[in-house]
């Protein structure tokens, strides 16, 4: 069999070599900037020129203003395309009234998979803010649930609460392109910590960068996310396509975390 | 399918940076090979001490680093010639000399060397440029996309493209969170083209190919700073046509060096 590199240069869909699930997937408008094709048709029909199985999506709704109207759109879509998308429950702790409610909708009713924090749109502090998330700690910590988390301010923070919620899988978002000369807490958290793992979204690509994630946090690690459609797909599966690791890493990252994380 | 492709990235730098990311390459030799590993066959080269430094020696160095590496092109830094640090015998002496040594493409960094784009401060230097219908890269220093949002200066390149109708702009690393001020740009001028290094909106290639045409976007990738696998995906897997990707990959960035009248 060719390897994924030779695939890809070959521009074959590559479903039919390796099951791809992408982990950090949204839907939707966004306020700030124009994302083009963001409905579930749309994104299946991009999906299907790379081979990208499934997609974890959450909604862009959820993240910028109604958390709920945008946790019910990504349930039309599961419910729709049950085989393209993992659904994320997206729970905003500025409504703590809603959060029980909105939790048992969501994995009860809706069938979501997985929960999203976007720390930095919902505009929560990880030292001050941080136990505003306890609630949802507490259910996901009941259910062995996932938790994507947004951004990578206070690490400390995050390690302390992923210590004490251990049945929780904590994927720290944007950290497939280090420059490796900044600032690299996220990737030190997730090598030392069982339960924190690694997405390989985040718009910048510098050379070379995701090769040296994977050896610092190993594969096993590492998720594949795209931050799709608010990024473009075909680029930012480009670095895991022609990145110089084993084509064992890369179906690791591809897919088989997913599938292990998501419970599918 | 990259068989079929040329890929003539039009966005790549030689030369040692002051701020290196570990494993960097900056010598032709290892940039030449990380082209060979992305199915790259030529690529249009610029010195980053030209960025750093101002165009003088950067422009010379990178004559001499080059030579002797057939698929690296040259491609000059330029100034606004007021304070003298483009050449001593003026704008046009200094075309002449650049195009009588085959260079054929320039390369500005409006942000970094901190001068306007304004007709009254780049003016002479565009209508000299446009005279000869050599193209002209923009590089505006984005290393995020939300900064293609402050440090591109959206008006300026309106009126640019507007003033010089002849001057073919590409701007390079343009994020892909402009739509809303590329899309009426594009609808507009022909002349206006951009890289594809990190134009990352969501089928973006697919949208500009059928709104307003292939001949508008070229290939890039901003190596050996950012990683080409990014772009080179895109091209691979956009839902373009085969002559579009063709475009893309060379043709056009051919084309416009072609169209240098000498």
């Amino acid at each position: 069999m060719s390897s994924i590199y030779d695939l890809a240069l070959s521009g074959v869909r590559l479903n039919s070599y390796v099951e791809i699930i992408d982990c950090h997937a949204h839907m939707g408008p966004h306020g700030e900037f124009h994302i083009p094709r963001n409905t579930p048709e749309a994104m299946i029909r991009i999906m299907d020129r790379i081979g990208v199985s499934r997609a974890a999506i959450s909604h862009c709704i959820s993240l910028e203003s109604d958390f709920r109207l945008g946790n019910a759109l990504v349930y039309e879509a599961i419910r729709k395309y049950p085989d393209r998308f993992i659904g994320y429950a997206v729970l905003n702790p500025h409504y703590p009234e809603e959060i029980e409610e909105e939790l048992e909708l969501c994995f009860r009713h809706y069938g979501m998979k997985a929960i999203k924090f976007h720390q930095t749109l919902h505009q929560i502090r990880y030292r001050s803010d941080f136990e505003r998330y306890k609630p949802v700690l507490d259910y996901a910590e009941s259910k062995k649930l996932t938790i994507l988390c947004h951004g990578t301010p206070s690490l400390k923070k995050l390690e302390e609460v992923a210590s004490e919620y251990r049945n929780v899988n904590f994927i720290i978002a944007h950290c497939g392109s280090w420059n490796m000369r900044e600032d690299l807490e996220a990737l030190n958290v997730a090598e030392r910590v069982p339960n924190i793992y690694v997405d390989s979204s985040g718009s910048v690509e510098w050379y070379g960068a995701f090769e040296k994630v994977v050896a610092k946090v190993g594969a096993d690690k590492v998720l594949f996310g795209s931050d799709f459609p608010w990024c473009n797909l075909a680029f930012m599966i480009g670095r895991v396509l022609f990145a110089k690791i084993s084509d064992k890493d890369k179906m690791k990252i591809l897919g088989l975390n997913a599938k292990k994380l998501f419970k599918i | 399918m990259l068989k079929d492709i040329e890929l003539f990235d039009c966005n790549v730098t030689i030369g040692r940076r002051a701020a290196r990311n570990p494993g960097c390459a900056y010598m032709p030799k290892d940039i030449v090979s990380i082209m060979d590993y992305y199915r790259i066959d030529r690529a249009l080269v610029s010195h980053a001490m030209c960025e750093g430094n101002g165009p003088l020696p950067g422009n010379e160095i990178l004559l001499s680093d080059t030579a002797g590496y057939d698929r690296l092109i040259p491609c000059w830094t330029l100034l606004p010639n007021f304070t003298g640090e483009l050449s001593e015998d003026g704008i046009s002496n200094f075309i002449d000399k650049m195009l009588n040594i085959g260079v054929k493409v320039s390369k500005i960094f409006p942000y970094y060397h901190r001068y306007h784009l304004s007709e009254w401060c780049t003016g002479e230097l565009f209508s000299k440029l446009e005279e000869h219908r050599i193209p002209l890269l923009m590089d505006f220093g984005i290393t995020h996309y939300s900064e293609s949002e402050w440090k591109i200066p959206w008006n300026d390149i309106y009126e640019i493209c507007r003033n010089h109708k002849n001057l073919p702009v590409i701007l390079l690393r343009v994020g892909g969170n402009v739509n809303r001020k590329l899309f009426p740009l594009l609808g507009r001028f022909e002349n206006l083209h951009l890289d594809i290094s990190y134009y990352i909106s969501n089928d973006g290639l697919e949208i500009i190919c059928e709104e307003f045409g292939a001949e508008h976007l070229l290939f890039g990738t901003g190596m050996p700073v950012y990683s080409p696998a990014g772009p080179l995906s895109m091209l691979i897997y956009s839902g373009i046509s085969a002559r579009e990707k063709r475009a893309i990959g060379s043709e056009n960035l051919r084309r416009l060096i072609n169209s240098v009248i000498e």
